[in-house]
């Protein structure tokens, strides 16, 4: 029914098909605008979120998303500043995840702050040393960027690129797209720095406070760097899934291997520099303000297990296994090692965000505990539900992957 | 002329461009910023004159000075005028919100009748004049039906002006009584009444020369008398050398400020008592003269030979040693020794207060500087006839119509000791009072009276002052239409009823009435809020002085305190030792079970009592519990396989109540501390009063007395 | 304001511990002179908005040998690196440099929330409902204190409407500079024993510097660098050790 709007040479299911497929994810966006509606007009306390754990599902949903949306500018970075050309097969795909992950991490941040009318106030009245101000900037000049690498996959639509202004404009575009990319770069360096930033500055939390490199704390470095890591391997991930669920393939193996070996080096790089800034942390930044880096680990929840978890079995390990290049055509080793390095980084930003504010900071208090509320699942699952519209529509109409047309041969 | 599209898209955006520089985008972003500053759901705030009232605060009989900041005449914060005279310098956090009250959720702002008796029955408005005429009739029915006893008063701040009408009211009507509840008066001072013969004159405590407090269970810095008088005296303890001993079986707020602390098992005062009373005798301590002066000073020696210390010890859980310093603390200087009574717990049973008490008769406190003096009463035109009888000591289920007037004491008792003395099928009881309380379960008739603030209110002599005085709380805020003055219905009721008519009418008339009285005497002296500028009223021309500095804020202080000149003195009174006998040895809990306890806050025991904002306290921090919490010590917790937090039910031969555990170490092992307090999620209005909960599970016993109730717990 | 030889103030407290009682009157008063409304129903000691709030804590020994210290908490002012100021996107928060008080300001809060996170003292609170107030209160609100809707955070800005009322007392009276007994947090008049002592930290000879000098008086998290102006004292060792304690999860 819509076959005119799907790329030439490429197959897709049938409509209903497809608006079967599309339906539940309806729903679901659906009962997550309402739990947004909620939070809105009826005020925050319809999340769990409270005085001790002011940040909650969604501040640490946002960061993983992001880090994980980190694959556009990175993708965009290899591409057009290196020129790894063999990236052309998933660059569209990658810069459809950024867009979603960042503009939904955007919608859920605006539901997040108790004054959403007043977001404006950050631009208008900055904080030089503030990083959220800093991650506020970024974050709304990078989806800026993510729109504009957006419009030439849309344009390119079968039909829309009938409309010659639309096919002109998208060829001007495409030629300072390099530009873009190298904006991209550098506004994603900034802000995934920043977001690590946010933590490594609380002087009141010496569980995530880090020592200040230059002018920014470690921990801006290293979710640089972790980034660029889960980047490659969400990419990887998604294409698979991709692959899995339209039965068809989109992309020659060796992108995803590429993908591997880039996210393995720079998982490598992290765990490294990773583990010498715990160390530091552990002999130096904690003693000189009078605390006891093992007190951090005392519970039974967050034991020194989370330590070993997030540096060694889902860093060191899939680190190493994606530089081998034997592990990395085996598909299932592959795809099993991007799996654990996506983990490694939500594990990471969990650590970050919840497990600092579970901590006690004042002498008599105790470990607080904090469980969503139903009305932030479903904020969230309303941006998942949104990012899987959004990414089945460019699929189904957009040229997501330019070697599928290949492939079907 | 035409335009082509070029010009206009070129118009277009040069006018966007432009407008950039004008005001309007920028005024346009400032109002949305505006607009999240006021939008409806922000209150507006009063604007007006500021001016400062001082007052008092009527809450509970303690009567703290109040300084008003009033914005266009509304108050808006109260605050504690450190000069107060009383040396009540401060407010406690009741107080401070005490403005709050007018417009609290419960607030009655109308006369009501209930459907019927029980949980079913529904409130529903209904005119004054109906009510006026409906009791009427019964009072005429009544006194047709010649039924002794079947109508009473129950006044829970006797001592006022308006509890001398009420009085006088009991005695027009056949056969009235005029009841006072538990607590409302000092137990200790009571006590000391029933003991000697202090002909017209009070006992009182001289906290201000003493040297040494033996509090058994008072909450001095809870609560009781005046707290923020106490806490001035506990805050100056190094200049004045006061020795705090507190004798109680929780560690409370009091027992760790404290400079001693006894971990008293309950139920086994009186034993302290006596074995602090075999010291100081065997020891020698007390003054000579009291052997002669005691009429029963040999029955107390044998007594007290029955409970050395070492015996005591096992019976108490306090040390040999401790008992042994303590008796010579008490009788080192002039001291005061307090029997406490718990706002939600009640009073020690009459045994166990004689013997406490009994130690200041001991010691020589009585009639001592520094220890039990004496004050002549406020004047009062005619000393009534009518008795004041404890609830305790009416005869059950014998009144049939009672009144009860809603002016707090700032304590609670259970129900079922009120209900018991109505008749059968209820009675007909009619509350005036300006909150829907839960004493309003049970009511028939719900008079509303001004709220905190809104009348004219008398400041009585606040228990164990040294000194009587007379003052008054004025009111800060305009009363609503529909609000009756107790005695203004009182009156009217009387006049229905075809009885003589009360000679004072209002409560205004009858204040006006006491500092009239106060006037003729030419006693004591007037001290004036503004500067402290002391006028005795000897020296007053006319009564209307008396009258003004009084509603300025000013105090009505009596002179000198009188010297004890008694006349018959005994320790024991009418308790025989036989009822000690079981205290001799240790007392072992039977199986299972513990020990329930009521505990309260003054002035706090229900939600219709403290304003909203006390949530700070009670919700919003773990610093007080609210009502329906339970504290157990850990041990006991662990004992009952119970934890932290679970909900128990908790059960006596009174029925079973569901509540939380809260583990609390400061809480003596084998007692469940049963908070009885306000419950904020029970403010929303409502037309149902608050459920009695876990007061209701005390057993009261014949002697009026609920302080331990035997219990089990289980998870529920 | 005018300027003065001395005006440049650091006002700070010294909270003594061991008069403290916890009876909670300094909550009460800070909530009815700062316009903070009651709980809503559902509120926890978690959603609570308690500008100043007294801890219990015991020193965790039995019955017998309990002891307890209430320590009320507010805002504690930090005079360097302050955490909460140098992490607001949009300047909502300030050190006023002339009086050293960390002043909120509400209505340019966006509500993020990262100064909650920021501040190791808890000492803020985020309004998560429509303050609301029964109805009539409104009439008694203190027209000094603005108050606020839901979605902004808020804490204790040591009463500054009663240091605006004072100033302009004084400029009414032709003075230079406030009478200290003119500006005085409604928790320090407000508390029976005298627990807080409030006043000007650079002035040498005022009782709160003198005390803050005292060997018993410390301050809570003091390796963090924060410098706060509000102290403890306490001639109890278990308090003091106490409070230098590391928390442990």
């Amino acid at each position: 029914m819509d076959q005119q709007f799907i790329p030439r040479g490429l197959q897709r299911t049938s409509f209903t098909r497809f608006v079967t497929w599309i339906l539940p994810w309806i729903l679901l966006l659906g009962i997550g605008i309402y739990a947004m509606y909620l939070c809105l007009a009826d005020g925050l306390y319809h999340t769990n979120m409270d005085n001790r754990f002011a940040f909650g599902l969604w501040i640490y949903l946002d960061l993983t998303i992001i880090a994980l949306g980190a694959g556009a500018f990175f993708t965009g970075f290899l591409l057009y500043i290196l020129r790894r050309d063999e990236l052309k097969a998933v660059i569209n795909s990658a810069v459809v995840l950024g867009l979603i992950c960042y503009s939904g991490a955007v919608l859920v941040l605006m539901v997040d702050v108790g004054q959403p009318l007043r977001a404006w106030f950050t631009f208008w009245h900055p904080n030089t040393h503030s990083m959220l101000a800093e991650v506020t900037f970024c974050l709304t000049c990078y989806l800026t960027v993510l729109v504009i690498e957006y419009l030439p996959v849309v344009l390119k639509n079968r039909k829309l690129r009938q409309i010659p202004r639309f096919l002109v404009f998208e060829f001007e575009l495409h030629k300072v797209m390099p530009v873009f990319a190298g904006v991209g770069t550098f506004l994603s360096f900034f802000h995934q720095g920043s977001l690590g930033g946010l933590y490594g500055v609380l002087v009141g939390r010496p569980f995530s406070f880090r020592e200040v490199l230059g002018i920014w704390p470690s921990t801006f470095y290293l979710f640089i760097i972790s980034a660029a890591a889960a980047g490659p391997s969400f990419v990887l991930l998604t294409t698979w899934l991709v692959q899995k669920l339209s039965g068809k393939k989109v992309v020659k193996p060796e992108v995803m291997q590429f993908l591997g070996k880039v996210s393995g080096w720079m998982l490598i790089v992290y765990v490294l520099l990773k583990a010498i800034d715990t160390l530091y942390w552990i002999n130096h930044t904690v003693p000189a303000e009078g605390g006891l880096a093992y007190s951090f680990y005392t519970s039974q929840g967050f034991g020194t297990w989370i330590l070993f978890a997030e540096i060694v079995f889902l860093g060191l390990v899939p680190a190493l296994v994606l530089l081998s290049k034997r592990m990395r055509e085996k598909s299932a080793v592959l795809v099993g090692a991007a799996i654990l390095v996506c983990c490694g980084i939500v594990m990471n930003r969990f650590v970050m965000t919840i497990q600092t504010l579970a901590l006690p900071t004042l002498p008599f208090d105790l470990l607080m505990s904090y469980v969503p509320s139903w009305q932030e699942v479903a904020t969230f699952m309303a941006v998942v539900a949104y990012g899987v519209l959004v990414y089945s529509l460019s699929f189904r109409y957009m040229t997501l992957f330019p070697q599928e047309r290949d492939m079907r041969q | 002329m035409k335009i082509t599209r070029r010009e206009l898209l070129t118009f277009a955006g040069g006018s966007l461009l432009g407008a950039l520089f004008t005001p309007i985008p920028w005024k346009l972003l400032d109002d949305s910023s505006i607009w999240t500053q006021n939008w409806s759901l922000i209150p507006g705030l009063p604007r007006g004159p500021e001016t400062f009232t001082a007052t008092r605060c009527a809450l509970c009989p303690a009567g703290c000075a109040v300084r008003a900041r009033r914005i266009d005449g509304q108050p808006v914060t109260l605050a504690g005028i450190p000069t107060d005279p009383f040396k009540n310098g401060a407010l406690c956090p009741m107080g401070i919100a005490g403005h709050h009250l007018a417009f609290h959720p419960l607030r009655l702002r109308q006369p009501f009748a209930f459907t019927g008796k029980g949980p079913d029955a529904t409130l529903v408005p209904v005119g004054l004049d109906e009510i006026v005429s409906e009791v009427a009739r019964t009072i005429q029915d009544l006194s047709a039906a010649s039924m002794p006893g079947s109508i009473a008063i129950l006044d829970q701040r006797p001592g006022r002006a308006v509890s001398g009408m009420y009085r006088e009211f009991m005695g027009m009507c056949p056969q009235g009584t005029y009841i006072v509840p538990p607590g409302a008066e000092e137990p200790t001072l009571a006590t000391l009444q029933r003991l000697c013969d202090f002909n017209e004159a009070l006992p009182c405590f001289d906290l201000e020369n003493t040297g040494v407090i033996l509090s058994f269970g008072s909450d001095l810095l809870d609560g009781w008398s005046s707290p923020s008088h106490t806490a001035g005296l506990i805050r100056n303890r190094n200049q004045n050398g006061l020795n705090l001993i507190q004798a109680e079986g929780v560690k409370s707020r009091t027992a760790h400020q404290a400079n001693t602390w006894l971990p008293v098992i309950p139920g086994t005062e009186a034993a302290l008592a006596l074995s602090i009373g075999h010291v100081i005798i065997r020891d020698g301590l007390h003054p000579r003269e009291i052997e002669k002066g005691l009429s029963d000073f040999q029955t107390y020696k044998n007594l007290v030979a029955g409970f050395p210390p070492d015996a005591t010890a096992a019976v108490t859980g306090i040390a040999a040693q401790a008992i042994t310093t303590t008796a010579h603390a008490i009788a080192s200087g002039p001291s005061v020794v307090i029997a406490g009574c718990n706002p939600a717990g009640g009073p020690f049973d009459h045994a166990t207060e004689t013997a406490i008490a009994g130690l200041n008769l001991l010691v020589g406190n009585v009639g001592r500087k520094g220890g039990i003096t004496l004050r002549a009463r406020t004047p009062s035109a005619e000393a009534s006839t009518v008795p004041a009888v404890a609830l305790a000591n009416v005869p059950d289920h014998s009144i049939r119509l009672l009144f009860v007037d809603g002016a707090e004491s700032g304590n609670i008792f259970p129900a079922s000791l009120l209900r018991r003395k109505l008749t059968p099928d209820g009675g007909t009881v009619v509350l005036m009072s300006p909150y829907l309380s839960p004493r309003s379960a049970g009511a028939d008739y719900l008079i509303p009276s001004p709220a905190a603030y809104e009348s004219m209110e008398e400041i009585s002599t606040r228990s164990g002052a040294s000194r009587s005085s007379f003052a008054l709380s004025l009111p800060l805020l305009s009363q609503p239409e529909g609000t009756v003055d107790p005695v203004a219905f009182l009156a009217k009721v009387a006049e229905q009823a075809g009885l003589p008519v009360p000679g004072l009418t209002s409560s205004e008339a009858c204040l006006k009435q006491r500092a009239h009285d106060i006037w003729a005497s030419k006693r004591g002296s007037l001290t004036a809020a503004a500067d402290s500028a002391v006028t005795p009223v000897q020296g007053m021309s006319g009564e209307e002085d008396l009258w003004k500095g009084l509603s300025e804020g000013g105090c009505w202080i009596d002179g000198e305190e009188q010297r004890a000149s008694t006349t018959r003195r005994s320790i024991l009174g009418s308790i025989t030792p036989g009822h000690f006998q079981p205290l001799t040895a240790p007392v072992k809990p039977a199986p299972g079970t513990l020990k329930l306890m009521a505990f309260g806050w003054r002035n706090a025991t229900m939600t219709a009592s403290v304003a909203p904002v006390l949530s700070k306290i009670f919700q919003e921090s773990h610093l007080r519990s609210l009502g329906g919490k339970v504290h157990l010590n850990p041990s006991t917790i662990a004992a009952h396989a119970l934890v932290d937090g679970a909900r128990v039910s908790i059960s006596t031969q009174s029925g079973t109540v569901t509540a939380d555990v809260v583990a609390d170490p400061a809480i003596i092992p084998g007692v469940i501390h049963a908070i009885v307090g306000p419950s904020p999620n029970n403010a929303a209005p409502t037309d149902q009063p608050e459920a009695e909960g876990l007061l209701g599970l005390c057993v009261v016993g014949a002697d009026g007395t609920w302080r331990i109730t035997e219990a089990t717990i289980a998870r529920a | 304001m005018e300027q003065t030889a001395q005006s440049k103030s650091q006002y700070g407290m010294v909270i003594d511990l061991d008069r403290c009682t916890g009876c909670g009157a300094c909550m009460v008063a800070c909530a009815v002179e700062n316009n903070v409304a009651p709980a809503e129903q559902k509120a926890t000691d978690r959603t609570g908005n308690t500008w100043l709030r007294v801890y219990t804590v015991t020193n965790g020994e039995e019955f017998r040998d309990l002891d307890t210290v209430f320590v009320p908490m507010g805002c504690q002012q930090c005079g360097t690196h302050t955490p909460c100021v140098s992490v607001c996107p949009q300047n909502a928060v300030e050190v006023d440099h002339a009086t050293g008080i960390v002043a909120q300001i509400p209505q340019r809060c966006l509500g993020c929330r990262y100064c909650m996170a920021a501040c190791p003292y808890h000492a803020r609170y985020f309004n998560w409902w429509d303050p609301q107030w029964p109805k009539g209160t409104e009439s008694l609100l203190n027209p000094d204190v603005a108050p606020r809707m839901r979605g902004v955070v808020e804490k204790c800005n040591f009463c500054h409407g009663r240091l605006h009322t004072a100033r302009t007392k004084a400029a009414a009276e032709g003075k230079k500079g406030i009478e200290p007994g003119d500006y005085i947090p409604a928790c320090v008049e407000s508390c029976p024993s005298q627990a807080i002592v409030f006043g000007d930290l650079a002035d040498e000879s005022s009782t709160v510097a003198q005390l803050s000098r005292s060997s018993d008086t410390f301050q809570f998290l003091p390796g963090l660098g924060t410098a706060p102006k509000v102290s403890y004292h306490s001639a109890r060792e278990w308090v003091r050790k106490m409070a230098a304690r590391v928390p442990t999860a």
